[in-house]
């Protein structure tokens, strides 16, 4: 019999609608509500949209919940009073480690968000001695908690619903989009925010590489919100001075349908990063049957799995062949493309909410320090 | 004797990549060039040129604030708020942009200043110990004097 704990409070520093943090800790109060745990969601920024989901996190002080029989888990990625908070309370810590990217890829585009990625940091080192377990999306993930200091840890991966991708996009978008195809040329894809991290810049000079070699009909879109102001308006320069005019199109502000839109009808999804704590548009890509190409970086490796084609080198040149390849070889696309679907079945929401189960009875009675 | 390996994809694409190698060498040193410029870089380590072309990257305000919106009306108002307040922002933003040039410029004066004296200090400092060297080497030479 699954021993599960009475309670069980998740806290987040922002709160916001498709996001895959925001989605993952929706679907773990889903899981342990269903399980007969209590549990609520308590964040600093809380959008608008997700008002009734989730509570301003001081409240928590004088709410009357925990005082030693609840769980709070903390899920880090971003530098926030919260940690400090959680640090200080009596109830039993666990953290949810979704990866702090590192300072130096803000520190020329937005000196102010590598700071508070510093922070973030320091905060995530500093709740060491508090934390009970540690829990990591990814091996990768897994190894940065160890290397801080953490003694106990596991990696438990993202709840994704893929069932919320098989909705209907609109007909004027999808006719629309289908019209584009039949004009040709490949449709790139990257799903990602636009940040220096994520390196649209090589994804761009990739394209531009490809356009100018294989297929001067391709097309490329980038979708995901703006982190850094300053690095959108350089890949925007990055556009015009390699004269990619209207194939290359930059969608910061994109509803949920017309991301589904966009995979639908994308050939291939080029993902540069160095860094990501796992990529869940790498599952999303393989959810939709579109292959994957992929710079070998940080837990990129660990979310691709030998579903896609990953690559040692980043070389506008050698990513367009790789894409070529990917295009051209049709026996080597369906191999990818079950391999995905394989992938993506590794991650649906049975086998990970069962995991999730099983790391939380991990946590019944102090747990034991190594029984996960 | 043994049979040759076959090559694993990722050779095939490295052997396709470098089969293209001359077929737009130009535009391809272009692309490297103009992508290299956006990659990250450490200003972590106490480079102070690279601090300073940090600062030169923020010195250009822009002024062409973005309007894209999910929803369509409000792109709109905010195309609406852009035309109605250009005049203030474009003059504003000239005088900022000015302000952050002079502040490159000053900076780059300073780190100029700083690399010359940590060079000549460095050359003094050389000089200093060469010269006590010297008188350690000529006291070594004096018979040793009786006490007064």
């Amino acid at each position: 019999m699954t021993l599960l704990p009475v309670r069980i409070d998740q806290f987040l520093p922002s709160f916001v609608p498709h996001d895959a943090i925001g989605n993952h800790v929706l679907q773990v109060r889903r899981v342990l509500r269903d399980s007969g745990v209590d549990s609520e969601i308590w964040a600093e920024h809380i959008h608008p949209a997700l008002a009734r989901e989730a509570r301003p996190y001081p409240e928590f002080a004088d709410s009357g919940i925990g005082r030693g029989e609840a769980i709070l888990v903390y899920h880090a990625s971003t530098h926030s009073p919260m940690a400090a908070f959680l640090g200080a309370r009596p109830e039993r810590l666990v953290v949810d480690y979704h990866n702090i990217t590192p300072a130096r890829f803000f520190a020329r585009w937005e000196p102010v968000a590598a700071s508070s990625m510093e922070l973030a940091r320091m905060e995530l080192g500093e709740l060491t001695p508090r934390v009970e377990l540690g829990l990591a999306d990814s091996g990768f993930n897994e190894a940065e908690l160890v290397e801080l200091g953490y003694r106990r840890t596991a990696v438990q991966p993202l709840l994704i619903d893929f069932a919320d991708y098989d909705i209907e996009p609109k007909a004027q978008t999808m006719a629309r989009l289908g019209r584009a195809r039949r004009g040709g040329g490949a449709r790139w894809l990257f799903v990602g925010r636009l940040a220096p991290n994520k390196c649209q810049h090589d994804v761009i000079g990739a394209f531009a590489a490809y356009r100018r070699i294989y297929d001067p009909a391709a097309h490329l879109t980038l979708i995901g919100g703006v982190t850094a102001q300053l690095y959108l308006r350089a890949l925007q320069g990055l556009v015009a001075e390699l004269e990619l005019g209207d194939s290359v199109e930059v969608l910061p502000g994109c509803p949920f349908d017309e991301l589904v839109a966009r995979y639908r009808t994308a050939d291939v999804f080029v993902c540069l990063s160095e860094h990501e704590g796992f990529c869940v548009p790498i599952l999303e890509a393989m959810h939709f049957d579109v292959p994957v190409v992929a710079y070998r970086a940080a837990a990129v490796p660990d979310t691709v799995a030998g579903a896609g084609v990953l690559l040692d080198d980043k070389d506008p040149l050698v990513v367009a062949s790789a894409v070529d390849r990917v295009l051209t070889d049709n026996p080597l696309r369906s191999e990818l493309a079950k391999a995905g679907r394989e992938r993506v079945e590794e991650h649906s929401l049975p086998t990970t909410s069962k995991r999730l189960l099983a790391t939380v009875s991990g946590l019944v009675d102090g747990g034991g320090r190594d029984r996960i | 004797m043994t049979a040759a390996r076959p090559p694993t994809l990722n050779e095939e694409i490295l052997s396709a990549a470098g089969s293209h190698a001359g077929d737009a060498p130009g535009y391809l040193e272009r692309i490297r060039s103009a992508t290299g410029r956006l990659a990250a870089r450490d200003t972590s380590a106490g480079d102070a040129w690279a601090a300073l072309a940090t600062v030169e990257d923020h010195a250009r305000v822009d002024v062409d604030v973005p309007i894209a919106s999910r929803r369509r009306e409000l792109s709109w108002l905010k195309g609406l708020v852009k035309r109605l307040t250009a005049w203030y922002l474009g003059y504003l933003g000239h005088q900022v942009t000015l302000l952050g040039e002079s502040v490159v410029r000053f900076g780059g004066l300073l780190v100029q200043r700083t690399e010359e004296l940590e060079e000549s200090t460095g050359r003094a400092h050389a000089d200093i110990q060469a010269l006590a060297e010297r008188i350690e080497r000529l006291e070594h030479r004096l018979p040793a004097q009786p006490a007064p």
